[in-house]
């Protein structure tokens, strides 16, 4: 397969990206809804000031691997996390949850779209549907210490256990008692042990995008206005698995993993087709196998396996994991096999959804148009291919005619 | 008195010299003041290969046809720039860009290629992505639509 095949099917892959993304407008807004809510958690005038409230988003959109909803009935998903200065000996789960609630329920909006059914872990807040958000609020406490102690006991070390998190569970038989035993998170160890994952290509980019838009520092550069090919392939990945398992939810693989194991295979490569390609072809190999089963280990937290559940009796999950990782091999060599972008986008649709996939390819039409119109589209001797690094100029112009 | 300005008209030999220069396979004819020109085509390196013809006399506007494959056209859709008999529009005609001192080459190859890789994104997203004087369905930058 030439370069110059791979090099268009990566920006092909670059355009769907794109387009499964969240678009800006809804990130932005999606931005000021949680940052409202922290707002009024953490204000001088809120009970839980004295407390420091440190409120952050985890998970997908703090990664910056958010994908668009496969349908319009469904929301985008933010995860938001209140992490206030307490310990454990002075509160019991059930006391940290009902102190984020009850602020919370001091807002007279947020006391209205306040989910009717309490989460296990967290407060959920639902926006109007045409918002197409909700957020999840995770009261959480630091943890650092603790959690550092806790993994030296078992003879590990982790660069980034300052920054655990205990977390409260209502389903739990401690819920209401002062003791050590609560459920532990690390979302800001997670992002940057992902961040570390891309840490070449994400630089480069931040470098670049300063350079672009003339900015005075790589500070003013808007983290999510950085995508790294890890980030892409990972989007391109969970939208794959979101319409093979539309019918499916079950047992279908969960983000944490996908966005794991990618992370895991991922070597800043600088195409996403490289990055994709490396990373459906090595992904298996990141999953062990012990005497309990599978694992796949939290790297914050090695006493976790995002995997446990494949473990369970009966369960269909590690089979489905396999199933979806062969399909979407396969996905990715019948398009190669396609000539014609018309067929190409035949492929791609059932695989990945025809408006996204439409989207895609029109944003490779306008980005031709606009090589023309910056006089930098050319063609090439003999094949008459279309690109930057041909013979022939291609001349602006309009096509008239019919 | 205004009088029309002399152009240096290019003569068929040296037109046939350039696109040999740029398609060393292609097949060229000239007989008279009237030249053929045949070439395979592929716009984009994952598109089809498409054998074209070009047909100039001198004087008049260059012809484009595609000879294979035979254009596809979805039911219930027309094909946006197109002449009867497969012949491709690429400029207009008499006000168009098209003069006899330019080259076929450096001129009207180019947007061959063009206009097929364009055919290609139509047939895929019912877009025609080249502008010109159709107005064209932009797609909306943040279309909150999901799939």
């Amino acid at each position: 397969m030439t370069n110059e095949i791979k090099k268009q099917f990566s920006q092909i892959l670059q355009h769907l990206a794109e387009s499964l993304d969240i678009p800006e407008s809804s990130y932005l807004k999606a931005k000021e809804h949680y940052e409202a809510v922290g707002k009024w958690l953490g204000e001088n005038s809120s009970p839980l000031t004295h407390f420091k409230p440190d409120i952050y988003p985890q998970g997908s959109f703090r990664l910056g691997t958010v994908v668009k909803p496969i349908t319009h009935k469904d929301e985008y998903d933010i995860d938001l996390v209140c992490e206030l200065n307490f310990t454990k000996n002075e509160l019991t789960q059930k006391k940290l949850k009902n102190l984020v609630g009850n602020r919370l329920k001091e807002n007279k909006d947020y006391k209205r779209m306040l989910d009717d059914k309490e989460g296990k872990r967290c407060w959920t807040l639902h926006y109007s549907s045409d918002s197409k958000f909700h957020i999840d609020i995770l009261p959480a406490i630091p943890d650092g210490e603790s959690f550092k102690l806790l993994l030296a006991s078992k003879g590990f070390t982790n660069n980034w256990s300052n920054l655990a998190i205990s977390i409260t569970d209502n389903t739990l038989l401690n819920y209401n008692n002062i003791d050590n035993y609560w459920p532990r998170s690390n979302p800001k160890g997670y992002a940057e042990w992902f961040k570390n994952r891309m840490r070449v290509r994400y630089d480069e980019l931040r470098k670049s995008i300063m350079e672009k838009q003339k900015l005075a520092s790589i500070d003013d550069v808007p983290d999510y206005s950085i995508k790294t090919p890890l980030q892409r392939a990972i989007q391109i990945l969970k939208r794959h698995r979101d319409v093979m398992f539309e019918k499916d939810q079950d047992d279908k693989p969960i983000s944490i993993i996908i966005t794991t194991l990618a992370a895991h295979s991922y070597n800043n490569e600088v195409d996403i087709f490289e990055a994709l390609s490396n990373i459906v072809q090595n992904m298996h190999k990141y999953i062990e196998i012990t005497n309990e089963g599978f694992r796949v280990r939290n790297p914050v937290n090695p006493l976790e396996n995002f995997a446990d559940k494949w473990n369970e009796k009966k369960s269909r999950k590690k089979g489905k994991f396999i199933q979806w990782l062969t399909q979407i091999k396969k996905d990715i060599e019948n398009v190669f096999e396609q000539r014609g972008i018309h067929n190409i986008t035949k492929t791609l649709q059932p695989t990945f959804g025809e408006k996204v996939v439409t989207e895609a390819t029109i944003r490779m039409g306008e980005s031709y148009k606009e090589m023309r119109e910056k006089n930098i589209l050319t063609m090439s001797f003999g094949t008459g291919m279309l690109g930057s690094t041909g013979n022939a100029k291609v001349k602006d112009h309009t096509f008239y005619g019919s | 008195m205004a009088h029309k300005p002399k152009i240096k008209r290019i003569n068929l030999t040296t037109q046939r010299e350039y696109l040999r220069k740029l398609f060393p396979n292609s097949e060229i004819s000239i007989k008279r003041d009237f030249l053929k020109w045949k070439a395979n085509i592929t716009p984009s390196p994952m598109s089809q290969t498409y054998a074209v013809q070009l047909e100039y006399k001198l004087k008049k506007s260059p012809n484009v046809y595609v000879i294979h494959p035979k254009l596809f056209v979805p039911k219930g859709k027309k094909l946006p720039h197109i002449y009867p008999k497969e012949q491709l529009c690429l400029f207009r005609p008499r006000i168009g860009a098209w003069k006899g001192d330019m080259l076929l080459s450096k001129i009207i190859v180019p947007w061959i290629s063009e206009w097929l890789l364009n055919y290609e994104i139509w047939l895929a997203s019912g877009v025609w992505c080249g502008g010109g004087i159709h107005p064209s369905k932009k797609i909306k930058k943040d279309d909150e639509d999901s799939i």
